[in-house]
């Protein structure tokens, strides 16, 4: 594959609109004349069903963009554009442009996300094509197992709090044998937050420049308003909940799903909890029927939410109010999201989310 | 109370509906005068800005129909509105506008006789006055002008004794009535008065069904009458099936209070994540055959499908009904609806009752109680006369009654024979007989943007569409799933129709995903979200712009209720619903079938 032999090549990327673009880029967007139409993914999965009429007035920009260039990969409403990439369109070594910060994600199967400005994108959609102009690289060799408690998440925000070594850089992660498609999405998800350009993982044989023994990860938290307060886990001791949501690019996947499942069975949410799951997909879904998943999670008086972003987005679904406890697996935790409140979210591992709805107390050791 | 006053005249069509009084977006906004400036938007915007206290509205028929929200008659006492003048009142309208200390007046020749800006004088009890010309009024009864001059129910229940308050006693004899309609021998049975209709009476309430969407308003209703228990901890059910995912900023509130009444009042059932009230409602079997059930949702008509004498009232009424156990109501003269027949292929239950509302309109049924019989009513399932009994209230009924049956009885784990007692008799008086043939129903739509705007299918088949709902307390149910799941096997919908799809509750989700109905939808392209009342209501997950055509399962298409006002919305079957999901344009579902 040799992800690296694409430095200065031209190549034929992926490019993908989702709403969470803004009414002006859409109407920016629209007005180009798609030539790679094949390889252009259209997902309408953020606030879906269209939660204000407003969303709904943009949501019409896309559908008739779509209608006009017949476009193929066009869905509404199954599910998050990043996993409908990584599901019906992308392999390994490919790349996936676009306007998100969250695009990272898909470097979890193996292929490169890279966020561009507006103009790029558009440039891009126009010609079909891309220039790669790879940043410094830093390859990172993962080795070991965690430790029992210890998750994906903490390694992230491990990786984020002693983020000198990766800031604006190209991160490739090696030999990843004990990280399943969960860990490696929740990686690749956020660790944008460390200012990263992008990430993948690679099953190439690359000389390590760091290596993380998983077995010295410690159990972490992140604080409410971002990830400039990574602290240890013991400082979240006990926080009452108002509501949990998982699902998301970290937790919509059928791993995190079956996990989940099998904590909620027999078990049932607190009373004064809101408990909301989103499949991350149409696909997952199904999924989740097939192996029977439902039942477990319903039975627990969680809510089953319409496949897509959901209250990770929390622009129409999971609003939480004037100083409530929000416990999510979703990417945001910033001030002002998810209602315009004095809210708190606290970003973590579906296990903690799932422990937290269950008890109504949120700890993180 | 004044006697006389004079006001300044704000003039208003026929079929001012509740969702255009107040859409269902601000209802959970904390106050009153919160909702205000929201009053009339959809339809008139500048509206709220130019009334003034004092002012009058002067409308036309039906003012005040559609959903039962408090909040549209609580708004325009809160604006100081000194009194409403219309030509007809919805029932539900006008119990709220009473208990608000809102006056209505019913006038049929005021409105052709005035413009807006005219001055109009008010003799209470006598006549209006308008440019020289009077018109006389009926006199208000007496129940009604007590409250009015008690200056509302609050403070009428604040006055009341509450230690030597008579609880009410549920002892029933249970006999057959001759000669007597269904909502009669329900009446007569619970009050044991021998009463007939335009009677007054009080009733003992069986089971009180109240929802997440007014929890606020009913806690601090309730506090204000000063009451400090309920009357029984286990005849009331709250319900959150609104505002569950909370997808505004007021909604979080409403869940919490919903637990602060069972915390604080010991209230038993309390159903989080069930589903729509009127289906677990059904499921619980809260509303029995015999029973009399008041609910804050419109919709509790549904009951009448299980012989229960079901209503909806508003939070006010709720709140002293949570305290007295007890509620007045005029016994209603009653439409006998007779069906007999096979029904064709394609028309269903959904398309009876949209025929009906074209032929009775969306006025025709003000306070009646709609009694529906047949051979074709007995071949129906409980879920098709539970989607009948449903959209009743869209004519303005005060219920939708069916007698009890075999299926009934099975439905209930009952005996047959011991509620037999309720069924039809050859010696009732009706006030109206409508007969059909089910052979000559067809499949119909209720067009934008009135629920008695129904016209066959057949007219309006390839018109393109938006988006396209399958949920609601009206066809959201096992049968209404199979019927899409049949049609959308193995297909996918057009990949630019948005298609949402929301089970009615729990029970029935589950159901349906061990009949394969869910993975067949979801694989078609639906969004499947949890079951709860989702887009019917109108305040978020679906909501459309200028423009958009759609087509839902549910039971009101007023304007703005979709989201925007220059959206259109179609009432249908989930037949019709799920074919036009398949093609992107109003559809015949026969062929699918």
């Amino acid at each position: 594959m040799g992800i690296l032999k694409n430095q200065n090549k031209t190549i034929k990327p992926y490019c993908i609109i989702t709403d969470a673009a803004s009414f002006e880029e859409l109407e920016e967007i629209i007005r180009v004349n798609p030539v790679n139409k094949e390889k252009l993914i259209i997902a309408i999965d953020h606030d879906t069903p269209s939660g204000t009429v407003e969303v709904a007035s943009k949501h019409k920009l896309l559908i008739n963009y779509g209608k006009e260039y017949d476009i193929k990969n066009f869905t509404y409403g199954k599910g998050i554009g990043y996993y409908i990439a990584m599901e019906e369109h992308l392999e390994k070594g490919d790349f996936l442009i676009g306007l998100g910060k969250h695009i990272t994600t898909v470097g979890a199967m193996g292929a490169v996300g890279i966020r561009v400005d507006l103009d790029t994108f558009k440039e891009v959609m126009k010609s079909g094509s891309y220039t790669i102009n790879f940043p410094e690289t830093i390859v990172i060799d993962i080795q070991g197992d965690f430790q029992t408690g210890v998750t994906s998440k903490d390694f992230v925000l491990t990786l984020i709090k002693e983020n000198e070594d990766i800031k604006d850089k190209f991160v490739i992660f090696t030999n990843r044998n004990t990280l399943n498609m969960a860990d490696r999405l929740t990686i690749c998800n956020l660790i944008q937050n460390a200012g990263v350009r992008s990430v993948t993982f690679s099953d190439e044989d690359l000389e390590a420049d760091l290596v993380y023994d998983l077995n010295t990860i410690e159990t972490k938290a992140v604080l409410p308003g971002g990830f400039q307060e990574i602290v240890a886990s013991s400082k979240i001791d006990g926080i009452r909940v108002n509501q949990v949501f998982v699902g998301g690019c970290i937790a919509g996947n059928i791993e995190s799903m079956r996990k989940i499942a099998d904590m909620l069975d027999g078990n049932h949410v607190n009373k004064y909890v809101r408990l909301l799951i989103a499949p991350g997909t149409s696909n997952i879904y199904e999924q989740m029927i097939e192996e029977g998943l439902v039942d477990k999670i319903m039975d627990s008086g969680a809510l089953i939410m319409n496949q897509g972003c959901s209250a990770c987005w929390a622009k129409s679904q999971g609003i939480v109010d004037d100083n409530e406890v929000f416990v999510t697996t979703g990417s945001f935790n910033c001030e002002n999201w998810a209602g315009l409140n004095n809210n708190k979210i606290y970003i973590t591992s579906p296990e903690t989310a799932i422990k937290a709805a269950i008890t109504g107390n949120f700890y993180e050791n | 109370m004044e006697k006389t006053f004079t006001g300044k005249v704000w003039r208003l069509g026929d079929d001012i509906d509740t969702d255009v009084i107040m859409m269902t977006r601000y209802l959970a906004l904390p106050t009153l005068e919160d909702m205000i400036p929201h009053a009339f938007e959809p339809l008139r915007p500048e509206l709220a800005g130019l009334i003034k206290p004092g002012d009058i509205i002067v409308a036309g028929k039906n003012f005040g129909c559609g959903s039962s929200r408090e909040a549209a008659a609580g708004v325009l006492q809160a604006m100081g509105i000194k009194c409403v003048i219309a030509e007809s009142f919805a029932k539900i309208f006008f119990r709220n506008a009473i208990n608000n200390g809102l006056m209505l007046i019913e006038c049929k020749d005021l409105w052709d006789n005035c413009e807006e800006g005219d001055m109009v004088t008010v003799e209470v009890n006598k006549q209006v006055l308008c440019k020289g010309k009077s018109f006389p009024i009926p006199v208000i009864g007496e129940e009604v002008y007590s409250i009015l001059e008690d200056g509302g129910l609050v403070n009428r229940m604040k006055n009341l004794d509450k230690d030597k308050m008579e609880s009410p006693t549920f002892s029933y004899s249970n006999k057959h009535l001759e000669g007597r309609t269904l909502a009669e021998q329900l009446i007569i049975n619970n009050t044991g008065i021998d009463c007939k209709p335009g009677d007054i009476v009080t009733t003992s309430v069986d089971m009180a069904i109240l929802h997440d969407i007014y929890a606020p308003y009913i806690y601090n209703q309730f506090k204000s009458m000063g009451f400090d228990r309920v009357y029984d901890t286990e005849r009331i059910a709250i319900m959150i099936d609104h505002l569950y995912p909370t997808c505004n900023d007021d909604d979080p509130r409403c869940f919490r209070y919903s637990n602060r009444l069972q915390d604080e009042y010991g209230i038993k059932y309390l159903h989080t994540s069930d589903g729509i009230c009127h289906q677990v409602v059904a499921e619980e079997k809260y509303a029995p055959p015999g029973s009399i059930v008041f609910g804050t949702d419109s919709h509790t008509t549904t009951y009448g499908a299980f012989g229960s004498f079901a209503s909806g009232v508003g939070f006010t009424e709720m709140a002293s009904i949570m305290g007295t156990g007890k509620l007045w109501i005029r016994v209603p003269s009653a439409i006998k609806i007779v069906i007999n027949g096979k029904l064709p292929k394609g028309v269903y239950g959904k398309d009876i009752i949209l025929r009906v509302l074209k032929d009775i309109k969306s006025d025709g049924g003000i306070y009646k109680s709609l009694e529906f019989c047949g051979t074709t009513v007995n071949e129906m399932s409980i879920d098709t006369r539970m989607s009948i009994a449903n959209m009743g209230v869209e004519c303005g009924a005060k219920s939708a009654l069916f007698a009890p049956d075999e299926k009934t009885a099975e439905f209930f784990g009952m005996d047959y024979d011991d509620i037999n007692w309720l069924r039809f008799d050859d010696k009732a008086t009706y006030e109206r007989v409508i007969e059909y043939k089910a052979e000559d129903l067809e499949p119909y739509m209720a067009c934008p943007s009135s629920v008695d705007n129904v016209h066959p299918l057949k007219e309006l088949e390839g018109k393109a569409i938006d988006q396209v709902f399958l949920g609601s307390c009206t066809n959201g149910r096992l049968e209404d799933l199979a019927i899409a799941a049949k049609i959308l096997e193995g297909k996918k919908i057009n990949p630019f129709v948005k298609f949402i799809v929301t089970p009615a509750s729990k029970k029935v989700y589950k159901e349906a995903l061990k009949l394969g109905y869910i993975k067949t939808l979801i694989n078609a392209g639906a969004m499947l979200t949890h079951p709860y009342c989702s887009l019917c209501q109108g305040r978020s997950g679906g909501l459309a712009s200028d423009g958009e055509v759609v087509i839902g399962t549910h039971n009101r298409n007023f304007i703005g209720r979709m989201g925007s006002p220059k959206a259109q919305t179609y009432l249908a079957s989930p037949a019709i619903a799920a074919a036009s999901a398949l093609t992107g344009k109003i559809t015949n579902p026969l062929e699918y079938i």
